[in-house]
């Protein structure tokens, strides 16, 4: 190229640090930078890390990971990876899709009583295309779209029960869209078709239901052109009478929901997305220049129950699992619920009419694995280079606070004779990172290894051995924080001192501490007792509300004998719970639900005693000991921690894009990045985004969603 | 002493480029679409570099839209009117008919009703949406209006056009359709900053005739005609530019 190349200092290998290392070294560049990934610890992934066990090989994660089939850039960003790592024929994870399966089933489990809970799943039928594919013609992205798509999601809801010969015919083309709702419909009334000697009760019922719902809508149409219409009447005569006839109606809906659990899943789908078509009319997001971001003020269930939605159906399993799905519970307090309205319609609007392939993509191995380890791989051969074990202190801003100055930075490790330190180990074939150090390859290696010494937690990651400052013009000419958002009001004193928007940002933007746990047992869940298909499914009671069935890592892990099942639990951990015993916290909190709770989803997994213990794969001792041979963690340290949707907060996230630091940028779930929910898809926009900052590519049009309304 | 920097030996410090934005365009293209992503070339890449960075599409004004929505807004209250009275019967009054049916309601007579209501609502939230896609599709035509080469003409019809302006302008009529009767809109200033639009602008005998104030400041202009009791059928482009020094 002949000039000399731009030195960067990415701090921080999460999914956002990585993506930008990504975008600044295609190969289009041309060398035009020169990256440099400073990480804490051994290796990369930040809240997306995961390491192998040394013994069993089996995955540990810091909890639940799915990507949705609307991560658009996520996806483009791994299918990038994985075609120009080019991996050999008959490597275990040789294409993006050996990395990642459609999964097709979602469930959520719904309160029916005082400790009587029942399991809903649907099954999502496979949408056109992949994710990452180039788009299409169709733009599926705008509001009239999204509204076109709700009212026919209703539509179909609401005729699919009723005689057919009369039913209209669909406006539009029959997209494949349509299809996939068609079939969504369909799957969740199966039960009511196959159930043949109901068949035509229930089709009265959901006749009923249909008129009913509309004529809802129908009289606060008409109650609104009537208040137009007839200004000098006296108001309170015909509003009254609408009153008294809507709530008659809806009483009638009642008595009828409360008879028949089917007809109260229909009608919340139902309730919910009139809610969502009358609330975004009412409010303007039409044709306001902020989109759904009008909304974010509000939180997600009170702007429903503001637009109509009856107060079952924001308490309903759907609603309640999209809580659940952000861990949007602030201070991880399951009482207090906070999620902004706007981002909550986008992610939904996203998640359920935008999807490809599949509503959810499952790893087919650790996400360390599956996402971190290819991209190092790529990377390093591009020639980005690596800093394990460097920890960012603070970020120093020039004497004219114009720009960042200098970086301090702690060495946690060393590595012996001065060499690069090799942070991946095969398993099966499969380059994966650790779960601890290699701690051969460090200076006092055997210490650290006798003390099980872990750079990413507590007193053990403010190890130093050396310090650092990298100085700008020397060391860097750009810098692209992309941390965790825990540690950055610490780590940017100066930058928040001097400047009112990140001032707004820290004093605004909250996380939560997260838990999970892994189980690995020797009967598979159906001979526990689980009677449908493998699923992810949320809803569920505290303390944790989320299990997936990840039995397809079985085959990806290296144990003795083969566990026949694998299940992972997460949810929010309260931050009462996040001091120096939050690991304890956490494990009393699996040992309460496994005996108290987990019956639930497999009788048989417990007896009078509580849970079968004995089913605990590699564990040793008797009761209720061998679960210390399981997994289970609290995210609780400034990085780890998950960053909240909360109303009235969103709109001061900072962009990536802000240049009020001239050679500094930032990049994270965090950020404002256009999807401001804490997820894999943000984070790789944000990464995007940082890139373009620095850069000018890629052109933010290309980002997609990033212009989503 | 400490000496100064040779600031003279040392390399010029990098910066960022100014971003095109820092936020993103979530506004009225956002309800209806983008057009610089949403229809890349078949097999082309959503990411990463394009061979045209191009010039972003910038956004047009907003006020016309409104105008617009307000005409479909309309359209669509006459058809409410038209459905509430077939609903409600020819000698029967809708309010008269609801408060029997509260005093006595019958299932059977609630369920008719309701079933005409429905009827109304879904023909309702239909034009609705079709009138809005209407706009949408339209808007594409019209950012290719604004665009500097001369646009293809429609081959429809224009009304013919009577201009007074004490500054030098461009005007452009295109007509989505054939239309009778037609209404003008106030033109609205593309710049979404710019709050001043051009009232005097009307048809008569069907002829469009547009006043540009002395004062008006340049800039592109949009709005819409309307066929009266059928919504927009097409649009209006005014550029105003500044007069020079010398007048001319």
């Amino acid at each position: 190229m002949g000039t000399v190349p731009k030195k960067v200092a990415i701090i921080g290998g999460g999914c956002a640090g990585v993506a930008a290392a990504f975008e600044l070294t295609r190969p289009e560049r041309r060398g035009e930078f020169d990256v440099t990934v400073y990480q804490m610890g051994w290796r990369l992934g930040g809240k997306g890390a995961s390491g192998r066990d040394a013994e069993t090989g089996r995955i540990e994660e810091h909890g639940l990971h799915l990507w949705m089939g609307f991560y658009e850039n996520a996806f483009r960003f791994m299918r990038d990876c994985y075609a120009e790592l080019d991996r050999p024929e008959g490597h275990p994870l040789r294409d993006w899709s050996d990395a990642f399966k459609p999964d097709n089933h979602v469930g959520v489990t719904e309160k029916i009583g005082e400790n009587q809970w029942l399991n809903w799943s649907a099954y999502f039928p496979p949408a056109a295309g992949l994710p990452g594919d180039p788009l299409s013609d169709r733009n599926p992205f705008s509001v009239q779209g999204y509204l076109t798509q709700c009212l026919r999601l209703v539509r179909t809801l609401l005729l699919s029960v009723q005689d057919r010969g009369h039913e209209p015919p669909l406006a539009t083309d029959d997209s494949g869209l349509a299809k996939a709702v068609t079939s969504l419909i369909s799957s969740l009334l199966s039960t009511a078709r196959s159930d043949m000697t109901g068949t035509a009760m229930r089709a009265a019922r959901y006749g009923q239901l249909a008129v009913g719902a509309l004529v809802l809508e129908a009289i606060g149409a008409l109650q609104r052109i009537l208040d137009t219409l007839r200004p000098g009447t006296d108001p309170q005569g015909p509003a009254s009478l609408l009153d008294r006839l809507s709530a008659t109606i809806r009483y009638q809906f009642e008595l009828l929901i409360a008879s028949d659990d089917e007809v109260r899943r229909v009608w919340e789908i139902v309730d919910t997305v009139l809610a969502i078509v009358r609330g975004v009319l009412r409010e303007g997001v039409l044709f306001s220049p902020q989109g759904f971001d009008l909304l974010d003020k509000y939180d997600w269930r009170e702007w429903l129950l503001s637009h109509g939605a009856s107060p079952a159906t924001i308490d309903s399993a759907f609603i309640r699992g999209s809580y659940d799905l952000l861990f949007a519970f602030e201070d991880g307090d399951v009482a207090r619920p906070q999620l902004a309205a706007g981002q909550a319609l986008r992610g939904a609007m996203r998640m359920f009419f935008t999807y490809r392939g599949a509503l959810f993509w499952k790893m087919q191995a650790g996400m360390g694995d599956v996402v971190f380890a290819p991209a190092y791989e790529v990377l390093e051969k591009r020639g980005v280079k690596f800093e394990f074990f460097h920890r960012l202190d603070h970020v120093a801003l020039s004497a004219d606070k114009s720009h960042v100055a200098r970086l301090d930075m702690s060495v946690q490790a060393e590595v012996k004779r001065g060499a690069d330190y090799k942070p991946l180990v095969p398993i099966k074939g499969l380059p994966c990172w650790p779960s601890l150090p290699l701690y051969d390859q460090l200076k006092d290696g055997a210490k650290l290894k006798k003390a099980g010494w872990n750079p990413e937690h507590g007193a053990d990651g403010d190890r130093a051995v050396n310090r650092k400052k990298l100085k700008v013009g020397k060391d860097f000419d750009f810098a692209v924080l992309a941390v965790g958002y825990g540690a950055v009001p610490d780590l940017c004193k100066e930058l928040i001192a001097v400047d009112p928007a990140w001032q707004r940002m820290t004093q605004s933007v909250k996380t939560v501490a997260t838990q999970a746990f892994q189980v690995w047992m020797d009967d598979t869940v159906e001979d526990l007792g689980w009677g449908q298909p493998p699923i992810n499914i949320s809803g569920y009671v505290e303390p944790f509300d989320t299990w997936a069935d990840m039995r397809q890592l079985i085959a990806v892990e290296d144990w003795k004998t083969d566990p026949k099942a694998i299940a992972y639990f997460c949810s929010v951990l309260p931050d009462t719970m996040t001091g120096k015993d939050a690991h304890a916290h956490v494990r009393q909190n699996a040992v309460t639900f496994l005996n108290r709770d987990v019956a639930h989803f497999w009788p048989q997994a417990v007896d009078e005693k509580g849970f079968r213990w004995d089913l605990l794969s590699g564990g040793k001792g008797k009761g209720e000991a061998r679960f210390d041979s399981q997994f289970w963690t609290a995210n609780t340290s400034p990085t780890e921690r998950y960053v909240l949707s909360l109303p009235g907060t969103l709109e001061h996230r900072v962009s990536p894009l802000y240049n009020r630091f001239d050679n500094f940028t930032i990049a994270g779930d965090w950020t404002g990045c256009g999807h401001q929910a804490g997820c894999v898809e943000a984070a790789v926009m944000s990464g995007l985004l940082a890139a373009s900052a620095l850069s000018g590519a890629p052109n933010l049009g290309h980002i997609v969603g990033y212009d989503h309304p | 002493m400490k000496k100064p920097a040779n600031t003279a030996d040392a390399p010029a410090r990098l910066r960022r480029p100014e971003p095109e934005r820092t936020e993103p365009n979530r506004g009225i293209l956002g309800v209806f679409g983008q057009s610089s992503w949403g229809a890349p070339p078949q097999g082309s890449h959503p990411l990463g570099f394009d061979e045209d960075t191009g010039t972003p599409v910038e956004p047009t004004g907003h006020g016309f839209l409104d105008d617009s929505v307000q005409e479909a807004s309309e359209l669509v209250d006459a058809h409410i009117r038209q459905g509430l009275k077939e609903s409600a019967g020819a000698d029967e009054s809708l309010l008269g008919r609801m408060a029997a049916l509260y005093g006595s309601a019958q299932a059977n007579d609630l369920t008719a009703l309701a079933t005409q209501f429905t009827r109304v609502y879904a023909d309702m939230a239909t034009q609705w949406i079709d009138i809005a896609g209407s706009i949408r599709d339209q808007l594409g035509n019209l950012r290719g209006a604004t665009a500097s080469a001369p646009a293809a003409s429609t081959g429809i019809a224009s009304p013919s056009m009577v201009l007074r302006a004490s500054k030098p302008v461009e005007t452009r009529v295109d007509m989505f359709r054939a239309a009778g009767s037609l209404s003008a809109q106030p033109l609205t200033s593309e710049d979404a900053n710019q709050d001043l639009r051009i009232t005097t602008v009307s048809v008569e005998n069907g002829q469009l005739r547009i006043t540009i104030p002395a004062d008006q400041p340049a800039g592109t202009y949009h709005g819409l005609l309307v066929e009266k009791g059928a919504g927009p059928a097409g649009t209006v482009t005014v550029r105003v530019f500044e007069t020079s020094e010398d007048g001319s």
